[in-house]
């Protein structure tokens, strides 16, 4: 039997994030999602704290750990104000730290979530998608093969799984996929740490954006075709070779 | 089936109300616009500004719309290829309003940048390019809205004509861009389950891209879409009536 106790540790917390987590999470995804630009000043705190609906003491909070997570920045003076940053180029340093402080079983985890997700959203977006959104999808597809920075072949990639989550029709599963990119998208496409390494296997090497965007217009003209078994199992298949990059990424650290 | 007829008349006179938002606010946009004109200035963004009282009046009558606004075409704004101002309620009740706007109202920011690979991009969306095209009125959706807020809605889109320029003679008219209103599912859904339990019959209310956004049995899903659009004695249906309003949507009920 299991006791109570172990029962009750599996009911999530009740807004335990609390409202400033809420405000943070959503600034950082609006970023990630890009909805706003490297630079941008984001409105005086008072209209911004009544556009998100909390008090200007909660989104102070906010800000005050957006600051530390580096996605604002705050300038004194005349000119002064909350910016967005958002550079272009992924800060690789930081992104391999955050590698090297997952587990491959942490990471596989969060990748059976995408699993759990994207194999869902691309069923259903073949059953519901409209046709704006297959449209769309084909443009990202064609975006990421053309990307030349790695800031725009992650920006692409990401927004065409999301774009793949609104076409199911699920606020949920969107919701779900863009918390997955903003986790995985940059981990992705984290070229080999030492430039020695380039020559690896297919696993560790650099990604290739036209080979992710070969298996992005595969799903996508699975979802036109409205085959929804067939958009699945390919969504799944991408998600799974996701594993075995990150997987290898990481192994192909040096210990911490 | 005359129950089915009215309870199609029921639909369109709520999308009406709808309509009636937007070409309020479509009608003050032309208006400015050709202030402009007769005082030989440009239609500058700040002079847009002037259309916020009108929005926000508009919002205020109509508590099922979560947004409303003009959307303009290209040029229209002076110095703008894309510009909006759009309004959306706010969910907080602990905002502090600013000087300008009043409580409860906040003006949505998009990433507009042509530059920009994150570039909300209006000219390419149904909502705005069918208005563009065949000056008529237009209904999107349902659709999860990720870029103006997490949000599953129906947006309603209105051309806007300058027709000063016109003799009334068939005259060319100048397009200026679209006002519209989003209404949330959650808002639009009980007044439409409401129409629908009033038809005997099993009934389903269906988008011109076979998508369901209603129905009162649990054998059509919300959001699904179906594999045809239905047709009096298909051999599924025995009466379709269509909606009207611009709207392509379609009432249709079984025979049982």
């Amino acid at each position: 039997m299991t006791d109570g106790r172990h029962s009750a540790s599996l009911i999530s917390p009740l807004a335990a994030a609390g409202r400033a987590d809420e405000v943070v999470q959503k600034v950082s995804q609006a970023i990630q999602l890009g909805l706003f630009l490297d630079g941008e000043q984001l409105p005086p705190e008072t209209e911004f704290a009544a556009q998100l609906g909390v008090s200007a003491m909660t989104l102070r909070e906010a800000l005050a750990t957006l600051r530390q997570q580096g996605l604002v920045e705050t300038r004194r003076g005349r000119t002064g104000g909350t910016f967005v940053r958002r550079p272009a180029a992924p800060p690789l340093e930081v992104l391999r730290e955050r590698l090297r402080g997952m587990t491959t079983s942490t990471l596989r985890d969060l990748i059976d979530e995408q699993f759990a997700v994207s194999g869902a959203a691309a069923k259903l977006a073949a059953d519901r998608a409209a046709a704006g959104s297959v449209r769309r999808l084909h443009a990202y597809v064609h975006q990421l093969s053309g990307a030349t920075s790695l800031g725009s072949q992650i920006r692409a990639d990401s927004r065409f799984h999301i774009e793949v989550a609104i076409a199911s029709q699920s606020e949920r599963l969107t919701r779900l996929e863009v918390g997955l990119q903003t986790q995985l998208a940059e981990l992705l496409w984290l070229p080999p740490e030492a430039a020695d390494d380039a020559g690896l296997s297919g696993a560790t090497g650099l990604l290739d954006p036209v080979d992710a965007s070969g298996e992005h217009a595969a799903i996508a003209a699975a979802i036109g075709a409205e085959d929804g078994e067939l958009a699945r199992v390919l969504a799944e298949r991408h998600v799974e070779a996701n594993l075995r990059r990150l997987t290898a990424l990481r192994l192909a650290m040096a210990q911490a | 089936m005359t129950d089915l007829a009215a309870a199609g008349s029921r639909v369109r006179a709520a999308l009406e109300e709808v309509f009636a938002a937007a070409a309020a606010i479509g009608d003050a946009f032309a208006a400015q616009r050709r202030g402009c004109v007769a005082a030989g200035s440009a239609l500058t963004a700040d002079r847009l500004t002037g259309l916020r009282e009108v929005i926000w009046q508009q919002l205020g009558q109509l508590p099922a719309a979560d947004g409303a606004g003009v959307v303009a075409a290209p040029g229209v704004v002076e110095g703008k290829h894309r510009h909006l101002e759009w309004w959306q309620r706010t969910a907080g009740d602990d905002s502090a309003p600013d000087d300008s706007a009043p409580h409860g109202y906040a003006r949505i920011r998009l990433n507009l940048d042509p530059e920009s690979i994150d570039l909300y991009d209006y000219l390419d969306m149904d909502w705005f390019t069918v208005p563009q095209r065949e000056g008529r009125r237009y209904v999107y959706g349902p659709y999860v809205d990720f870029s103006g807020a997490d949000r599953y809605v129906v947006t309603i889109t209105a051309p806007v004509f300058d027709d000063a320029g016109s003799d009334g003679a068939g005259g060319e008219r100048e397009f200026l861009g679209v006002a519209g209103a989003d209404i949330r599912m959650s808002h639009l859904e009980p007044d439409l389950l409401a129409i629908l339990r009033s038809v005997s019959a099993p009934a389903v209310l269906v988008t011109a891209e076979r998508r369901v956004v209603a129905a009162n049995t649990a054998h059509w899903i919300s959001g699904t879409r179906l594999d045809r659009l239905p047709a009096p004695g298909d051999g599924t249906f025995a009466a379709v009536t269509d909606v009207g309003a611009d709207s392509g949507w379609r009432l249709a009920a079984t025979s049982a």
